[in-house]
C-alpha cells in the first residue's frame, strides 16, 4: 500500500472518531479493495474524503474522482496521479 | 528554490502551497500548557465579565461590561476554532475536549463547525457550491429573487449586516440543529453538540437569574447584559471578521474548479488585514493567509508564519490596512459578483 493510502487510512480513522464518518471506521480493517458503500461512507463522508486527498496531496481533486472510481484503492491512485507534476 | 531562505523577492515563481507548508511546519507546533492557559485566562474573565454585567453595578459599567464579555466570547471562540483545527494542543482527543469547552459561550456546536469549516471554507476558499461562507450572488441569482429575499441581502451586505448575516445563514442554517439537506447530511454528533450548546445556554441563564436574584438586580436586565448583548457584540465580530478576509474588490470568487485551483486559492482567496489592536485582541486571526495556509499552526505562532509567508511569497499575498474608509469602500463595491469576467459589482 501506498503512503498516501496509509495516510488517508488515518484521516479515515480520525474522522470517524470525530463522528463524521461511520464509528466503526476507527478500528476495522480498511483495504483498498473496498468501495466507498462498503466503508458505509456516504456524501457527508466523500466530502471529508475529498478534503482529506487535496489536503495531502495539495492538489484539487474533482468530484469525478468519486464517481469514475469505484474502490478506495483506486480513489487514492487517481488522486495520486493528479498530483504527480505534469510539467 | 530555497524556501527555507526568507528572501524570496528574486524568485519568478509562486511558491506551491507544499514549498509553503514547508518552510512554515516548524511554526505548527502547539504547546498544550499554552493552550491551557489561555484559555484558562479567557475563560475566567469572561466568566467575571458575564458576572459584573448581571449583578446591580452602574449602568456604565454594566454596559462595559457587557460588550467586553461579547469581546471575550470571541477570543474563547478563537481558541476552540484552533482546537478543531488540531492546532491548540498536540492531543486530538484532548482538542476535541477543549474546542468544545471553548466554542459553549458563543453556543458554536462543535462538529458542525468542523464540517462547515474546516472541510467546506477552508477546502475550497472562494470555491462556490463548497464554501458556505458570504457567498456572493450573480446579478441573475439576485433578480431572481423574491422581493424579501432581495432585501435581506441588501441588509447583509450593507456594512451594518454581518452579525445578521452570522446569525440567520450560518449558526441558524448551518450549526444550531440544521435540517439535514443545508449540511449534506445526518450525524449522531451533530445532535449531541446542539444539546450541548443549549443545555449549556439553558445553565447560562439560570445563572444570570440567579446573579441577578443575589444582588437585587433585575432579571431581565441580567439577560440583556449577560447574554443578549454579548452574543450580538460576538456575532457582529463574527460575521465582520469573515467577511473581510474573503470580500474585496481584488479577491477572486469562482465557481469553476479547475479555474480556482488553478489560481492559488492558498494565498489569493484572502487578505493580510493590518489592525494591531484588533488582531491582538482577537488572537492574531488576522493573520488570515498563513492561518488558511497552514491551519495547524497556533494563534500564538501565527504574527511570526504570516511575515514568514510574507517574506516568501511577497507578490502573492495581499496586504491591506484595516481602516473604517477600507471597510466601507469595500461594502459599496461588493455587492453582486459576476463570475464570467471574475468583478464584484454593485447592484443596478
Amino acid at each position: 500500500m501506498s503512503d498516501l493510502f496509509d495516510s488517508i487510512v488515518s484521516r479515515i480513522r480520525e474522522d470517524a472518531a470525530a463522528g463524521l464518518l461511520p464509528g466503526h471506521l476507527q478500528t476495522a480493517s480498511i483495504e483498498p479493495g473496498m468501495t466507498l458503500a462498503e466503508l458505509g461512507v456516504d456524501s457527508l463522508g466523500r466530502l471529508a474524503l475529498l478534503t482529506a486527498l487535496m489536503d495531502l496531496t495539495d492538489q484539487y481533486i474533482p468530484d469525478t474522482a468519486f464517481t469514475e472510481a469505484q474502490t478506495l484503492g483506486a480513489i487514492v491512485d487517481q488522486a495520486a496521479a493528479m498530483a504527480r507534476p505534469s510539467s | 528554490m530555497n524556501l527555507a531562505a526568507p528572501h524570496s523577492a528574486s524568485v519568478d515563481r509562486a511558491p506551491t502551497r507544499r514549498e509553503l507548508r514547508a518552510a512554515l511546519a516548524p511554526l505548527a507546533s502547539p504547546s498544550t500548557a499554552v493552550a491551557l492557559t489561555w484559555l484558562t485566562l479567557d475563560a475566567a474573565v469572561w466568566l467575571a465579565l458575564t458576572a459584573v454585567a448581571a449583578t446591580a453595578v452602574p449602568w456604565g459599567w454594566k454596559l462595559l461590561a457587557s460588550l467586553a464579555a461579547g469581546l471575550w466570547i470571541a477570543r474563547l471562540f478563537i481558541i476552540g476554532h484552533d482546537a478543531c483545527h488540531q492546532a491548540l494542543t498536540a492531543h486530538r482527543r484532548l482538542n476535541r475536549v477543549l474546542g468544545r469547552i471553548a466554542f459553549l459561550p458563543s453556543l458554536t456546536p462543535y462538529s458542525l463547525w468542523e464540517l462547515g469549516h474546516n472541510q467546506a471554507h477552508h477546502g475550497f476558499t472562494n470555491l462556490r457550491g463548497r464554501d458556505g461562507v458570504w457567498v456572493p450572488l450573480s446579478p441573475q441569482e439576485f433578480a431572481a429573487l423574491p422581493t424579501h429575499r432581495r432585501w435581506l441581502e441588501r441588509v447583509y451586505r450593507s456594512g451594518w449586516g454581518p452579525g445578521l448575516y452570522y446569525a440567520i445563514e450560518l449558526w441558524w442554517k448551518k450549526l444550531y440543529f440544521p435540517r439535514p439537506d443545508q449540511v449534506g447530511g445526518r450525524r449522531a454528533v451533530f445532535a449531541q453538540d446542539g444539546a450541548l450548546v443549549t443545555a449549556f445556554a439553558a445553565l447560562w441563564l439560570g445563572g444570570l437569574w440567579a446573579a441577578a436574584a443575589w444582588s437585587g438586580s433585575s432579571a431581565a436586565e441580567a439577560v440583556l447584559f449577560g447574554l443578549a448583548l454579548p452574543m450580538l457584540v460576538w456575532k457582529n465580530l463574527m460575521g465582520f471578521v469573515i467577511y473581510v478576509h474573503h470580500t474585496e474588490p481584488d479577491v477572486a470568487w469562482y465557481d469553476d474548479g479547475a479555474a480556482w485551483a488553478a489560481s492559488m486559492p492558498y494565498l489569493g482567496t484572502t487578505l493580510h488585514l493590518q489592525a494591531p489592536v484588533l488582531d491582538l485582541l482577537l488572537h492574531r486571526i488576522l493573520q488570515h493567509p498563513a492561518h488558511h495556509l497552514d491551519m495547524t499552526i497556533p494563534f500564538y505562532r501565527l504574527k511570526a508564519a504570516q511575515q514568514r509567508l510574507q517574506a516568501l511569497a511577497p507578490r502573492q499575498v495581499q496586504v491591506r490596512r484595516l481602516s473604517w474608509n477600507h471597510y466601507w469602500q469595500v461594502v459599496r463595491q461588493c455587492k453582486l459578483y459576476d463570475y464570467g469576467n471574475r468583478r464584484w459589482l454593485g447592484y443596478a
